[in-house]
């Protein structure tokens, strides 16, 4: 089910200035749009990273390993994650995507490589200095906490304090279905509650990256829905965003980029809809080395 | 159907109400309490039971005077397991903390709350030993300090266990009882063996002997004080906890740590604070109950330990609202039980918890376990 979404273009994104809680934000919450991160550029030279980016890299990974249990799991793994764009992790299950997005998170502490956010090395961080830094994060299994009410759960979302009302509003009206059970615990709701719940605690504050470890194709369609919409705000808004996935038409439909990984390694990186639309060369990528290991 | 309508019509509010109707197992101790006592009255002088149970025709003829007389021991009855019941709620929410935050702290922090863990639980079984000796020339502030130092000094062969029960078994915690009780158990014959078995006398601070009188009833000061720090404590753990966002932060670490530690909180300092708050309350309660008991031996410690573990597990483990009503029960059948079998004060609460488990294997206030999907 490919939505068709409107491609956000960095270069024409809003001004920062319509984002109303922007200037209310206090503290050193990393939101990097790109009007400020143009600013900040004429300051000081900001590093630059490689290949024709124009958006500045909020999220990097370089040379990750991981070993879980004494197994390899993931073997040099680089990406970035850049702001105002939509990244999609592309791969079969236990390809590694989870284990990736937990240690950019650090909630995995990588046997070597570097994990740099915001333009410092967070490497060897613990995930809450991480998150600290403006990172909102939905886990593979949601994470909710199954007796707290929806309203609970979303606040603790918002670390600075009660949701304000007007991100309270743009939730809702996302996921519309939250509004009545607002007071309910999570564990009576249904699949698609749940979901919702778990993005609308992830986006109760502005964030500068948001990592969605839910899989943007096994969500059930209301969510992919409201998925859908908020992804294409948050990446007009500035943010920068990750998503796992299992199918490149779900990464097409959703993302600028894909990172394809099979069996820890990355494969391949580049518009997702260069191999969706070439189911021979997606073979022969994950194919590609295969014979090698 | 939406999702909505799906939500509003879950299941999860059926809990809630029967965990409200809860409570009501107070009072209905106390009134079965009644009808024992009275039953127990009935039987004239020199009548076996045998023959008054033979005689149903004068059960309902006797049975008012029978309340009538009791009426006075019930009421001082329910007072003593009342107050009673309301120290080993301090205790036992003190252990309620102390647990929950230990799945809560990271792994290097873990010793010191194994150490907090047992420290806090060896208590019982060090007050037959001669570094609890009471002096009743201190006062309340400085029996407490004394105390503490009892309790860091114990601390060394706690973080072995500690480390053993706390870092292997966190998320066990039944079995984290069951270890604890030995360890318990090792400590108290290791006391025994080292100092013998003599009870040591506690008495009383001055300002706490005496009564006051509150609604016609004469109370003991100790209990008055008892009662007034378990209903406080209740009141800040309700309002603490429920509605405060360190309340919501702290409850949400200890389901989860990493999600909420991946949310940006950092919980390991709130936890040590929340784990040193519990040791203060096992030590506060314990020492209260110290004075009540007024002799400290190795039954008094072994009572103790049963009441608070069989309070925690009745209540429900994890809930406070939970330890404060099964602290009552048990604290109920306790002082009913040094009536009917003053030999064995500990049967009647086991059979009590036993039977509210097999009633709600969760506990009165505890919410049901259900498998991970």
């Amino acid at each position: 089910m490919p939505l068709e979404k409107a491609r956000p273009s960095v270069l024409s994104a809003p001004d920062a200035n319509l984002d109303p809680e922007r200037a209310a934000r206090p503290r050193n919450r990393l939101v990097v749009t790109p009007a400020v991160a143009a600013e900040a550029k004429s300051v000081a030279p900001a590093p630059r990273p490689q290949g024709d980016a124009l958006a500045p890299a909020v999220l990097a990974l370089q040379g990750i390993c991981v070993q879980i249990d004494g197994h390899q799991v993931l073997s040099d793994v680089s990406f970035t994650v850049r702001a105002g764009e939509v990244t999609a992790l592309v791969g079969h299950g236990g390809a590694g995507k989870s284990t990736a997005l937990r240690t950019g998170l650090g909630l995995i502490r990588p046997l070597r490589g570097t994990v740099t956010a915001a333009g410092q090395s967070v490497t060897g961080w613990p995930a809450y200095r991480i998150a600290q830094l403006g990172v909102g994060y939905v886990p593979q299994d949601l994470g909710l906490f199954a007796d707290f009410t929806v309203a609970e759960n979303m606040a603790l979302g918002a670390r600075a304090g009660p949701i304000p009302p007007q991100r309270l509003d743009w939730l809702l009206g996302l996921f519309p279905p939250l509004a009545r059970v607002l007071q309910i615990p999570v564990w009576g709701l249904s699949r698609t509650a749940c979901e919702m719940t778990a993005l609308a605690r992830a986006l109760a504050e502005k964030r500068s990256l948001y990592i969605l470890d839910m899989p943007a194709d096994g969500v059930t369609p209301h969510t992919r829905a409201a998925l859908s919409t908020a992804l294409s705000d948050l990446s007009l808004q500035g943010a920068a965003i990750v998503i796992a996935t299992r199918d490149v038409e779900a990464a097409a439909a959703f993302a600028q980029t894909a990172v394809l990984l099979e069996a820890g390694r990355v494969r391949w990186q580049g518009p997702p809809r260069t191999i969706a639309d070439d189911p021979a060369l997606l073979a022969a990528l994950l194919a590609n080395r295969e014979g090698a290991q | 159907m939406t999702d909505a309508a799906r939500g509003t019509r879950s299941p999860a509010r059926v809990p809630h109400h029967s965990r409200r109707r809860a409570v009501l197992a107070v009072p209905l101790i106390a009134l079965l309490g009644a009808l024992a006592l009275a039953f127990r009255a009935m039987p004239v002088e020199g009548e076996s039971l045998g023959a008054f149970l033979a005689n149903p025709a004068v059960w309902g003829a006797r049975f008012v005077p029978a309340m009538g007389s009791i009426a006075d021991l019930w009421v001082r009855t329910t007072l003593t397991g009342l107050a009673s019941g309301a120290l080993v709620f301090l205790m036992g929410s003190g252990l309620t903390l102390i647990w929950a935050m230990s799945g809560l702290v990271g792994a290097g922090r873990r010793q010191l709350i194994g150490v907090l863990l047992f420290t806090g639980l060896c208590i019982g079984a060090l007050a037959t030993g001669p570094g609890t000796h009471l002096d009743p020339a201190l006062g309340l502030g400085a029996v407490l300090a004394a105390v503490w130092v009892a309790l860091s000094v114990t601390g060394a062969p706690g973080l072995g266990l500690g480390q053993v029960s706390v870092a292997r078994l966190h998320d066990r915690r039944v079995t984290q009882i069951l270890m604890t009780c030995a360890a318990v158990l090792v400590v108290r014959v290791g006391v025994l063996l080292v100092w013998g078995g003599a009870p040591v006398g506690v008495d009383r601070p001055e300002a706490l002997t005496g009564s006051v009188l509150i609604a016609g009833l004469p109370l003991q000061t100790l209990h008055v004080l008892g009662a007034a720090l378990a209903i406080t404590g209740l009141g800040v753990f309700w309002l603490g906890l429920s509605h405060t966002r360190t309340g919501l932060v702290l409850r949400a670490g200890v389901r989860n740590a990493e999600v909420t530690g991946a949310m940006g909180y950092r919980s390991g300092g709130l936890a040590i604070g929340a784990g040193l708050a519990g040791l203060g309350l096992v030590t506060l309660g314990s020492t209260l109950w110290a004075f009540d008991a007024g002799a400290l031996d190795a039954r008094v410690a072994t009572e103790l330990l049963v009441m608070v573990f069989g309070a925690i597990l009745l209540g429900g483990m994890g809930s406070i609202a939970g330890c404060f009503v099964g602290g009552l029960c048990v604290g109920l059948i306790h002082s009913l039980g040094a009536i009917f079998v003053p030999d064995m004060t500990g049967v009647p609460v086991i059979c009590l918890v036993l039977i509210g488990l097999l009633v709600r294997p969760a506990g009165l206030f505890g919410r049901p376990v259900r498998p991970e999907p």
